[in-house]
């Protein structure tokens, strides 16, 4: 019987997953094809008309768009952001570890401290960012209240806020570089910015790969700074799906309608991360 | 005076206050191969990596065919350094590792492609240009690393342990194959290892080193037969050298040195001997002759254990205060033997001071005196 052993020790991780992942998944399927029922019940079948109501709605193709907006946004710009400061702190600098402490503390950060905070800071009313922009000669830019700068400034305080995570991350990534092979590159006449491309990015891949699904997981779940910062406002300028889902859900009590967006969001997040993992594996 | 293509002036290195290479000075010639021999830690690898500008020159200076070499990057010192550990570039295939340098510095497409196939050629790797480093074997990376470095035609390579990672076949091959290319290619050659075969076989010329400083330096075989000292001899003996306590006794113009297993006649001492009669002598396990025949000589050894490597049998035999290692054709192993009796007449014996451990002289014993 040694054949079926590996299954046995596999048993209970999976025994886990089926009855807190993949059980609520199913629930949650079933949820979005019924009529909604009293309590933990479900109405009458509805088929897919849930579906075909939210497809029909302009509202969700807005939030939709802005959600992949923000993934795509953020999160090229938070690992390009993360990696240049990695590279930096890789840097065999006097006090470099006062500086990764000082970068990382974002992360440690309660979120909902760094909402109150980044409230302030981009209070329209005498904020600090835009008084020190007044200094050089910039603004008052209407951060939160103005349609076109509530998302970009969720994405500002999201980047800020996540930066240090995946710095440590490149940073780790960085100090298993084998240096023979970087000091054979300097040898070979690669300069500093040369090795950087055609040796460190490239042997950074599976880090990069790894940064890239998490960070894009992470960000389609955004939902903290959207609640404590713009409740998806002003008019849904920052709506993104979860929000989207959260307020179906719990405000408008649909909870099949809250449940088809996130079974449409849940395919949309494994359609990406498809297309991720085959273009980091060709 | 034809300028050297390597010369170390007062190199020195130091970490803190911990002065990890004495201010030393070398030259090696054009076309030369020479090698780094030393105990890890000696300083070997660091004088390597200082000459290809990986590590800082912190007291004088290398000068590179005339040229100091510390204000020139690494990228652009025209040298070809290969690793230990062989540092290919895991994402490239053997192709590219070996074209990566011809591009850096500037070689077209078309000259790039007819170089790399000309070194693939000569080291026999032309099948492998399209495979990467991991699908190939550790003998075979070895090769493209020697490959990169050649492609680039510099004017000196370095060599840092290029063959400690392979299995003994292999790396035996290898060695053969890398100064049969270097004699070929005539490019200056700086070897860093800590395996005295390789050192023995593949230099022109060799220095020893130790504690960040050379103990000595010269042909490999003048080093071998007059080591400079103790240290000098210890390494490059095989499996150890025998080290006795001994005495000198001066009568009528000769010396004889006296050892726990014999006394050996010194016919031609150097004038400049100390008047110190103590004295420590080495003694090469093949150095030694020895004859089972016991009964015909005055005082002789026990055996106590025998080991066969083939062709040469290695015998370790007692005396008072240690033992004795020697080295004898196989075919001249008695199965029987139970002694051995030391025969002092053209035994080899090198004599060292017994403070401070450098060579008083080197000797042929003659007769027992």
């Amino acid at each position: 019987m040694t054949s079926a052993r590996p299954y046995l020790y596999l048993a209970p991780t999976l025994a886990v997953l089926a009855a807190f992942t993949y059980f609520p998944l199913a629930r949650l399927a079933e949820l979005s094809l019924h009529a909604p029922g009293i309590g933990t019940s479900l109405g009458p079948w509805i088929g897919f008309s849930a579906y075909s109501t939210l497809f029909a709605n302009p509202l969700f193709w807005r939030v939709a768009g802005q959600t992949l907006l923000y993934v795509f946004a953020s999160v090229p710009i938070a690992m390009a952001v993360a990696l240049a400061l990695a590279l930096l702190l890789d840097q065999p600098l006097r006090g470099v570890g006062v500086f990764r402490v000082l970068y990382y503390t974002p992360v440690v950060m309660p979120t909902v401290a760094v909402a109150a905070l980044a409230l302030w800071m981009f209070n329209a009313n005498g904020g600090i960012i835009d008084y020190l922009l007044h200094a050089i000669g910039i603004g008052p830019v209407p951060w939160l209240v103005d349609g076109a700068w509530a998302l970009p400034t969720l994405m500002i305080v999201a980047v800020w806020k996540n930066v240090g995570y995946y710095m440590i991350i490149y940073l780790a990534g960085l100090q298993s570089l084998p240096r023979a092979v970087l000091d054979a590159a300097r040898l070979d006449g690669a300069r500093p910015i040369a090795r950087f491309f055609t040796i460190t990015l490239p042997l950074l891949r599976p880090t990069t790969f790894f940064l890239a699904v998490v960070a894009l997981i992470g960000s389609f779940q955004v939902f903290d700074f959207v609640n404590l910062m713009t409740q998806g406002g002003p008019s849904n300028a920052t709506n993104v799906l979860v929000y989207f889902a959260y307020q179906n859900g719990f405000e408008y009590v649909q909870l099949g309608m809250a449940a088809a967006i996130s079974l449409v969001m849940f395919a949309m997040v494994l359609m990406i991360l498809g297309a991720l993992a085959w273009a980091f594996n060709r | 005076m034809i300028e050297p293509a390597l010369r170390f002036a007062g190199v020195g290195k130091s970490y803190g206050s911990a002065r990890i290479l004495e201010d030393l000075d070398l030259e090696i010639a054009e076309g030369e191969f020479f090698v780094l021999l030393g105990p890890s830690g000696c300083g070997k690898t660091t004088l390597l990596r200082m000459t290809a500008g990986l590590q800082t020159i912190d007291r004088g200076e290398i000068y590179l065919r005339g040229a100091p070499l510390s204000p020139i990057p690494p990228e652009r010192r025209n040298i070809a350094m290969v690793f230990q550990d062989y540092a290919l570039y895991p994402h490239m295939t053997v192709y590219g590792n070996m074209a990566f340098g011809l591009r850096r510095h500037g070689h077209d497409k078309t000259e790039t492609d007819a170089r790399v196939r000309r070194t693939a050629a000569l080291l026999g790797i032309e099948p492998l240009l399209d495979r990467r480093p991991h699908q190939i074997s550790g003998g075979q990376q070895q090769r493209v690393a020697l490959g990169r470095a050649i492609a680039r035609d510099p004017v000196l390579y370095l060599m840092d342990e290029p063959l400690s990672n392979l299995d003994a076949q292999v790396r035996a091959s290898v060695r053969t194959e890398i100064k049969e290319l270097q004699r070929r290619l005539g490019v200056t050659t700086l070897y860093v290892t800590h395996d005295q075969v390789e050192a023995m076989t593949l230099g022109d010329r060799m220095a020893v080193l130790n504690d960040g400083a050379i103990q000595q330096a010269g042909r490999p075989i003048d080093i071998y037969r007059e080591p400079a000292n103790e240290f000098v001899a210890r390494f490059l003996a095989t499996p150890r050298l025998n080290l006795l306590e001994g005495t000198l006794e001066h009568s009528n113009g000769s010396i004889v040195v006296r050892t726990p297993v014999g006394a050996f006649a010194w016919t031609q001492p150097p004038r400049s001997l100390p008047a110190t009669a103590k004295v420590r002598v080495g003694m090469r396990p093949e150095e030694i002759k020895i004859s089972f025949d016991v009964a015909a000589a005055g005082a002789s050894l026990p055996i106590r254990l025998i080991e066969t490597l083939g062709s040469q049998v290695l015998v370790f035999a007692d005396f008072d205060g240690g033992e004795l290692t020697v080295s004898i054709p196989a075919d001249a192993m008695p199965h029987d033997a139970q002694r051995i009796a030391i025969v002092p007449s053209g035994s080899i014996v090198h004599v060292f001071d017994h403070a401070g451990g450098a060579a008083l002289g080197h000797f042929v014993a003659g007769g027992e005196g």
